[in-house]
């Protein structure tokens, strides 16, 4: 019934959509012609002529005119547009033209048969078809009707009758040419109602007169080959099609049974053998998913019984292996035959192979594993069986070299047969084998496929390796690898899967290598998969059998192995994967060996010592042998890199090792061999890590070595640490100072390194004196450096002298020479403040007379600073009445040493003092002192000033030479 | 040539130095001490160019601490055998002071604290508890001796200095500003001043007869009672130095050292001047 109301809903679609175009293009005419665009006769011609309802289709895309577009009517163009509907202008072959290319629905329908044809076809072809069969229906429920009034024989004879009537009339009218559609109509539906009357004979209780099957099946056969033979006479697909659609509508509704399952099976090999003959592709797959479906249908409502032996099984399913035996060897009949690559019968060998197993699943409760196992096996031994005879059929020798796998893969080729047999064999390892079994399997037999696929030079077969490699592997990557389970193998407590691993490493990397060794085998991009998998498994491996200190040193022997072996082969894929491999070594060397919190573990440090030591090997492999067939560049950045790493890796060794106050020392070595290394090579990158290092020594200093308080034999450490490292860097200026070639970075460098030791030297005293003292030990390394300064003639020695008089001066300025940590009192205000004092006045007489801009005013500055810190030294030493002739004593001796020495600075320096004395005399000492100092200041300066006016007179020419030569 | 032996020697030499302090007593502390006790110094300078510019005199300082001793008499425990200690003690140290000119006062404080202050113009304070924590003569002079050296080396007037100069000249809205100014710059080193009155409190006592060493055993004692501990040394480099800036930028504005530090810097001038 359900069937009847479809036929009828996809009738009344045609007829409605049909019905719809024409009233759409009587639309457009009356709109045409409303607009003036068509004339009285032309819509009488267009409605009159099929023809013109073609050219409607343009015209009736044109824009429609704007209501108040008056001048449309005025332009010639309306007439224009007429003569080009008649004449049919190119652009509407255009539009003809992409018609073809995308015809519509009704084009479609009727197979691109001209517009006048359709509607006799329509009328004189389906619905003769349509009308066949409602009338086999008719004929179908008279007879349900009838059972209730005949006996099974009556029944039957009713059924024969109408059948032979149909057929006879559709012979008898199908000579003449005018009724040959219906008459083939009426061919179907008699053939159709023979053969579901035969079929009932046997199979439905309700009219059975045959009791044996055999009689049965032999009838039914031979209506089948009746019809397929009476096919053959007309060639036409739609009549056998009916034919053999209303035959499998019947199988459809008939209960499940043997003799019915075989009469599928003849009106299966009666269809295909019809299609193969007369190259019904569409028919072909039809039958095949009307097979399968069918059978799934009806086997579907069945209880089946459990636990079946294989032989039932088998036995359960022979039914099923014979449907896929037919359409297999249709398949591959058909190969041969097929003009086109690309046309419907392609979709069989697919159909067939999900047909079976997508059917057979459903029955897969009725086996047990091992049964399931079995069929498993033997689908892909039989795809397997398909396989070699479509490589027979289709070898990949004959195809075109513009086939690709694809295109070979569904024309029916080998590739898509054995895949499913590989695709096949997959789940029958997992039932049959457990554990790491299955992987064992599996690289079997994919390593099996890759062998051929060498052997036969057949790519197709290593691909499907390598898509079957991936399966064993991702099963020990994700799951073998979290089972727990260990072994023990030579003594070595491994994980369980450690072997297999390293087993599937081994083949990958074979498997790689093979395939790099045959001259002129083009390989794909994907087969350099199995040396990435191999790497990936080996880092895995060493991941989980390394003690985790040891796993950086572990990674890092696999990358160089890596790199050397990519040398060796001239593959670039190994050297990447030892870069790879090697970063992930340093990673882990930062996360674990670095990073980690049990930094005392011996084997953490052996790793960074024998890395350190791999890194430095590595250098001087690239710098001594650096490989050929990698670029210079590749080689550099390895070289340059390898002795970072090495330098790296000293340092943080240095750092583990040694004792906090020695780590500066130890970075300050490795500073010195690296920078001469350096230095010795010529390799600018190693004098960066020597230089980085020297910092880094530097700086370490000022975090553990200033403010310690170890010693030994009494001399702190600081010390100790301190001025060797200084001299470090007075080495390092002086290296660069006289080396000749530098690179950029490198030109400020001499000067930088000079700098650091003063720096060093500022904070040692200042730690070793303390806040205050520290002025004595200062003004002594003022002395040092103006001396070395003016000695070597370098500005930079004499500018740390200027800086640090100046830091010198403040400080005793403001710390008035008061020092809490003045002890023992070795060191009075006076002695150290005539140190500080003392050393100036030397500097300034050290000095030369500089002519630069800003040096000029060095001896000056000595002078000035010395004389500042001596007045306020006497002032806090000669307090009380007695400080006016102090200073006046002070401004005299300036004068008299000023004088011969030709010191301006030191003459000016005591006239202002003599000045300061007289303010001071009359400002203050007139009230604020005792009569006995005030008189005595009065005096003693008075006396003072005349000498100083004496010396001034006396010696005047002599002074003006002086202040000449000043 | 000369290149080659100039690096051989100074190879030596480095390795030398290296032998040296692996022989000796290894102090493992690790910190930016260096760099902040310098620019401590820094600030000091720098604020020092005020303080002699504002200067006032000891009249002026000692009424302001008896001032404000007034403001905590209330505390006062009036000990008569304790005060009596103490000022024994006291009058051992203050012959060594360099400011003669201040008379000082020493009070008990009735508190189980263990501490101690100075406030401007020689008014020393000790806490009841801290009395009774000192096991020794010579720990009570390190206690006393540390506040007169606050006293003495100006540390306590300071931070009054500049209200006092401007309250003088009757402008007390720009001292306090002035002073409000110069405090967030002596928070960087005040901790420094606490050393500096270790290093002159153990001066004062080795003057007064007194074993130094009592003042590290106190501090050993003071820092076991406070449950101080010493870090162990950082797992890492990087660790190391996230330590020392953490450390640096905690401790910036801190009052006081830690213990530690104090301890060994004592143990350090008893070394030199070979107290």
């Amino acid at each position: 019934m359900t069937f009847i109301l479809l036929i009828v809903v996809i009738i009344t679609l045609v007829i409605v959509f049909d019905r719809l175009r024409a009233i759409d293009r009587r639309i457009d005419l009356l709109r045409d012609y409303v607009l003036g665009k068509a004339k009285k006769e032309d819509l009488e011609q267009r409605i009159q002529s099929p023809q013109t309802s073609r050219f409607d289709v343009s015209i009736k895309n044109e824009p429609l005119p704007s209501r108040f577009d008056v001048s449309i009517k005025k332009e010639p163009i309306v007439t224009e547009k007429i003569e080009s509907v008649a004449e049919v202008p190119k652009t509407k072959k255009v539009s003809k033209a992409e018609r073809r290319k995308e015809p519509d629905l009704i084009q479609r329908l009727f197979g691109g048969m001209a517009t006048e044809e359709w509607e006799s076809v329509v009328g004189g072809s389906w619905l003769n078809k349509i009308g066949a069969l409602v009338l086999i229906i008719g004929v179908a429920l008279f007879l349900g009707y009838s059972f209730r009034y005949f006996g099974p024989l009556g029944r039957i004879v009713i059924g024969l009758v109408i059948s032979l009537v149909l057929l006879g009339i559709g012979i008898l009218t199908e000579s003449k040419k005018r009724y040959a559609i219906f008459a083939r109509g009426l061919l179907g539906a008699g053939w159709a109602g023979l053969y579901i009357t035969t079929y009932a004979m046997h199979a439905m209780d309700a009219s059975r007169i045959i009791y044996d099957p055999l009689i049965a099946s032999v009838m039914l056969f031979v209506v089948a080959v009746g019809m397929i033979l009476h096919s053959f006479i007309y060639r036409s697909e739609i009549v056998s099609g009916l034919a053999f659609f209303i035959g499998f509508i019947t199988l459809a509704i008939t209960p499940v049974t043997g003799f019915s399952s075989i009469a599928l099976l003849m009106l299966a090999f009666s269809l295909l053998a019809v299609a193969y003959k007369l190259s019904w592709n569409k028919m072909a797959v039809f039958g095949l998913v009307a097979t399968y479906a069918i059978y799934a249908f009806k086997t579907s409502g069945l209880e089946m019984p459990r636990e079946l032996s294989f032989v039932q099984f088998l036995f359960q399913h022979s039914i099923l292996i014979i449907y896929w035996v037919l359409f297999e060897a249709f398949d591959l009949i058909a190969i041969k035959k097929r003009s086109s690559r690309l046309d419907l019968s392609m979709t069989i060998f697919p159909l067939n192979a999900c047909g079976f197993l997508g059917v057979s699943f459903l029955q897969w409760s009725t086996g047990s594993n091992l049964i399931i196992s079995h069929l498993l096996f033997m689908t892909a031994a039989a795809y397997l069986v398909s396989t070699i005879i479509r490589f027979r059929l289709m070898p990949p020798s004959a195809s075109s070299k513009k086939d690709d796998i694809v295109t070979r893969l569904v024309g029916g080729g080998y590739e898509g047969a054995v895949t499913l047999a590989a695709a096949l064999l997959v789940p029958f390892i997992y039932i049959r084998f457990s554990g790491l079994n299955i992987n064992i399997a599996l690289m079997l037999e994919a390593q099996f496929l890759f062998l051929l696929g060498l052997y036969f030079r057949l790519p197709y077969l290593r691909y499907l390796s390598l898509a079957l490699f991936i399966i064993p592997l991702g099963k020990l990557l994700v799951y073998d690898i979290n089972q727990p389970g260990e072994i023990i193998l030579s003594g070595l407590n491994l994980k369980y899967w450690t072997p297999l691993a390293f087993l599937s490493a081994a083949v990958f990397y074979l498997n790689r290598l093979i395939l790099n060794s045959i001259r002129g085998l083009k390989t794909v991009l994907a087969e350099r998969g199995y040396s990435y998998s191999a790497a990936i498994v080996i880092a895995v491996v060493l991941g989980f059998e390394l003690h985790s200190h040891l796993l950086a040193l572990g990674l890092l022997l696999y990358a160089i192995t890596l790199f050397e072996n990519g040398i060796k082969t001239n593959l670039e894929e190994f050297r990447i994967q030892a870069y790879c491999v090697a970063v992930l070594a340093l990673f882990t060397l930062v996360f674990i060996n670095v990073f980690d919190l049990s930094v005392s573990n011996f084997a953490s440090r052996l790793s960074l010592g024998l890395t350190a030591a791999l890194a430095y090997l590595s250098f001087f492999r690239f710098y001594k042998f650096a490989p050929s067939n990698i670029s210079k560049d590749e080689s550099v950045y390895l070289r340059d890199i390898s002795s970072g790493l090495g330098t790296i890796l000293l340092a943080i060794l240095c750092w583990y090792l040694l004792p906090v106050p020695l780590i500066a020392i130890g970075w300050g070595v490795l500073a010195l061999l690296v920078l001469e290394l350096g230095f010795f090579v010529n390799l600018p990158a190693l004098r960066i890590q020597g230089n980085i290092m020297a910092a880094l020594s530097f700086g370490r200093l000022f975090l553990a070595n200033f403010t310690g308080i170890g010693e030994t034999f009494g001399i702190s450490h600081r010390v100790i640490t301190v001025l060797p490292l200084a001299l470090l860097f007075g080495y390092f200026s002086k290296k660069y100072r006289t080396v000749a070639e530098k690179l950029d970075f490198e030109l400020y460098l001499n000067r930088i390194y000079l700098w650091a030791p003063a720096i060093l030297f500022f904070f040692l005293i200042r730690f070793e004196f303390g806040r205050v003292l520290a002025v004595v030990g200062w003004s002594l390394l003022v002395l040092v450096f103006v001396l070395l300064g003016t000695r070597r003639n370098n500005i930079d020695l004499r500018w740390q002298g200027y800086i640090l008089a100046l830091i010198v001066f403040l400080r005793s300025w403001v710390t008035n020479f008061n020092m809490p940590e003045s002890l023992s009192g070795m060191f009075g205000r006076v002695v150290t403040g005539s140190i500080v004092i003392a050393i100036f006045y030397a500097c300034q007489f050290i000095l030369p007379r500089y002519k630069d801009e800003l040096e000029k005013y060095g001896r000056m500055m000595f002078s000035v600073l010395a004389t500042v810190l001596l007045t306020v030294l006497i002032f806090y030493e000669v307090q009380g009445g007695w400080l006016t002739v102090a200073w006046g004593i002070e401004a005299v001796a300036l004068l008299s040493v000023g004088f011969p020495t030709r010191e301006k600075s030191l003459r000016l320096s005591g006239l202002f003092l003599l000045m300061l004395c007289i303010i001071k005399l009359f400002v203050f000492d007139l009230s604020g002192l005792e009569t006995i100092h005030r008189i005595l200041s009065f005096i003693v300066l008075g006396l003072l000033l005349l000498g100083v006016s004496l010396i001034y007179t006396r010696f005047s020419k002599q002074i003006k030479s002086y202040l000449v030569e000043d | 040539m000369f290149s080659r032996f100039a690096f051989l020697v100074l190879l030596i030499i480095l390795l030398a130095a290296g032998a040296v302090v692996y022989l000796g007593n290894i102090e493992q502390d690790v910190s930016l001490d260096s760099v902040s006790e310098v620019w401590s110094d820094v600030l000091r300078d720098v604020d020092q160019f005020g303080f002699k510019l504002t200067r006032v005199s000891a009249e002026r300082e000692m009424e302001l601490g008896k001032k404000l001793a007034k403001k905590v008499s209330f505390w006062f425990e009036n000990n008569p055998s304790k005060e009596a200690y103490v000022s024994r003690v006291s009058q051992k140290l203050l012959p060594n002071l360099n400011r003669k000119d201040i008379k000082y006062e020493f009070h008990v404080i009735k508190s189980s604290r263990l501490n101690a202050f100075a406030l401007p113009g020689g008014q020393v304070f000790v806490m009841s508890g801290m009395l009774d924590f000192v096991s020794s003569e010579a720990e009570l002079a390190a206690i006393l001796g540390h506040e007169m050296a606050h006293v003495d080396l100006r540390h306590c007037v300071e931070l009054f200095q500049y209200e006092l100069f401007f309250e003088a000249l009757e402008m007390e809205d720009i001292g306090m500003v002035v002073d409000l100014l110069r405090r967030s710059i002596s928070m960087g080193y005040r901790k420094y001043q606490e050393l500096d009155a270790d290093s002159f409190g153990l001066v004062l006592m080795k003057k007064a007869g007194y074993d130094p060493s009592a003042t590290v055993d106190l501090f050993t004692r003071l820092k076991a009672y406070n449950n101080e501990t010493d870090p162990a040394r950082a797992k890492t480099p990087v660790g190391e130095v996230a330590r020392v800036l953490e450390e640096a930028l905690d401790s910036y504005y801190d009052s006081h050292p830690v213990t530690t530090k104090r301890i060994n810097r004592l143990k350090e001038l008893i070394r030199k001047n070979k107290f």
